[in-house]
C-alpha cells in the first residue's frame, strides 16, 4: 500500500504484474514448447519483450491476454525462423513436460501432455489457454487474434483428437504413429517436436531490459 | 466426443472433465515449481532500472 501522498510508480505496478503472473506464463510456455529449456528461455524472452514495451501497455486491461498474446506472438516468430522441421525425437518426447504420472479419473497426465505436443499448435495453443489456464473464450479471442468462433472450433477439434488419441485402440498408438507435422497458419508447416526452437542467437536480455 | 468445457470456471469444469482436469494439472505442476534463478536474475536487473530511475529523480 502507498503512503498518502506518494506516486504510484507504473514500472513498479507493472513488475509486479509480471512477477503475479510468471507461473502461469512458464506453464503456458512449457505446454507450448513441450520443453522445459526452451520453455523457460521463451518465458524469460516475453517478459524482457513485455518490459521493454511496458509504455504500450494500458493500466487496467486484461494484462494477462496482454502477456500471453506476447508470448504467443514470440513462440510462432521463433518457428518461423527455425522453420527447418524435425522429427519426433524418443529422447525429446521423454523430456515433455516433466508431470509425475497421475490418474485423473482413468487419463494419465503424462499420456495426456505428449498427446498435446501432437495437436496442431492453434488447437495446443486453445487448450492450454482455455483447458490450462482457464481463459474465456473472447480472452483466448483475444490472444490469439482470431474470432470466438474460430476458438471454438479449434477448442471443439483440440478436445476430440486428444481424446481420440487417449482413448485410442492401441496403448501405444499415441508412440506408434510417424512424426507428424503441425500446421500453422499462412502455410507454415512445423513439427510438434520444435528441438531448435529458440536457438536463435541469445537474445541480449540486458539490452531488452535496459530500454 | 468429449464435452465441451466452460470456460472460466476451473475447478468445477476439472471435476467434471478428466481432460481438463488432466490440463489443469499439467498447469499446476508447473506453475508451483520454484521460479529458476534466470528469472530471478532478470526480474533483479528490472528492480535496479526502477530503483535507478527513481533515484534519478
Amino acid at each position: 500500500m502507498t503512503r498518502a501522498g506518494e506516486a504510484i510508480d507504473p514500472d513498479k505496478v507493472f513488475r509486479d504484474q509480471l512477477v503475479a503472473l510468471l507461473p502461469s506464463l512458464r506453464a503456458f510456455s512449457r505446454g507450448l514448447c513441450g520443453h522445459r529449456e526452451m520453455a523457460d528461455d521463451l518465458a524469460q524472452d516475453t517478459m524482457m519483450r513485455a518490459w521493454a514495451a511496458r509504455a504500450s501497455y494500458t493500466q487496467g486491461t486484461n494484462f494477462r491476454a496482454w502477456m500471453f498474446m506476447i508470448m504467443r506472438n514470440q513462440f510462432y516468430s521463433t518457428i518461423r525462423k527455425n522453420s527447418r522441421t524435425t522429427s519426433l525425437d524418443p529422447e525429446v518426447a521423454e523430456r515433455i513436460l516433466v508431470v509425475a504420472p497421475a490418474q485423473q479419473n482413468g487419463i494419465n497426465v503424462d499420456d495426456v501432455a505428449k498427446a498435446l505436443q501432437k495437436l496442431p499448435a492453434e488447437q495446443r495453443e486453445t487448450l492450454l489457454l482455455i483447458g490450462a489456464n482457464g481463459l474465456s473464450y473472447d480472452e483466448a479471442a483475444e490472444v490469439m487474434g482470431c474470432a470466438m468462433g474460430t476458438v471454438k472450433s479449434r477448442l471443439a477439434r483440440g478436445r476430440s483428437a486428444l481424446a481420440a488419441m487417449i482413448d485410442g485402440p492401441a496403448d501405444n498408438a499415441l508412440f506408434d504413429s510417424p512424426p507428424q507435422k503441425a500446421k500453422l497458419g499462412e502455410g507454415h508447416e512445423v513439427a510438434h517436436i520444435f528441438s531448435d526452437i529458440l536457438r536463435e542467437p541469445p537474445t541480449a536480455k540486458s539490452a531488452i531490459i535496459a530500454s | 466426443m468429449v464435452k465441451a468445457n466452460k470456460p472460466g470456471n476451473h475447478d468445477s469444469d476439472s471435476g467434471a472433465d478428466p481432460i481438463a482436469a488432466a490440463l489443469k494439472q499439467m498447469h499446476d505442476a508447473v506453475a508451483n515449481e520454484e521460479l529458476p534463478a534466470d528469472f530471478l536474475k532478470l526480474l533483479d536487473e528490472i528492480d535496479m532500472k526502477i530503483a535507478d530511475k527513481k533515484a534519478s529523480h
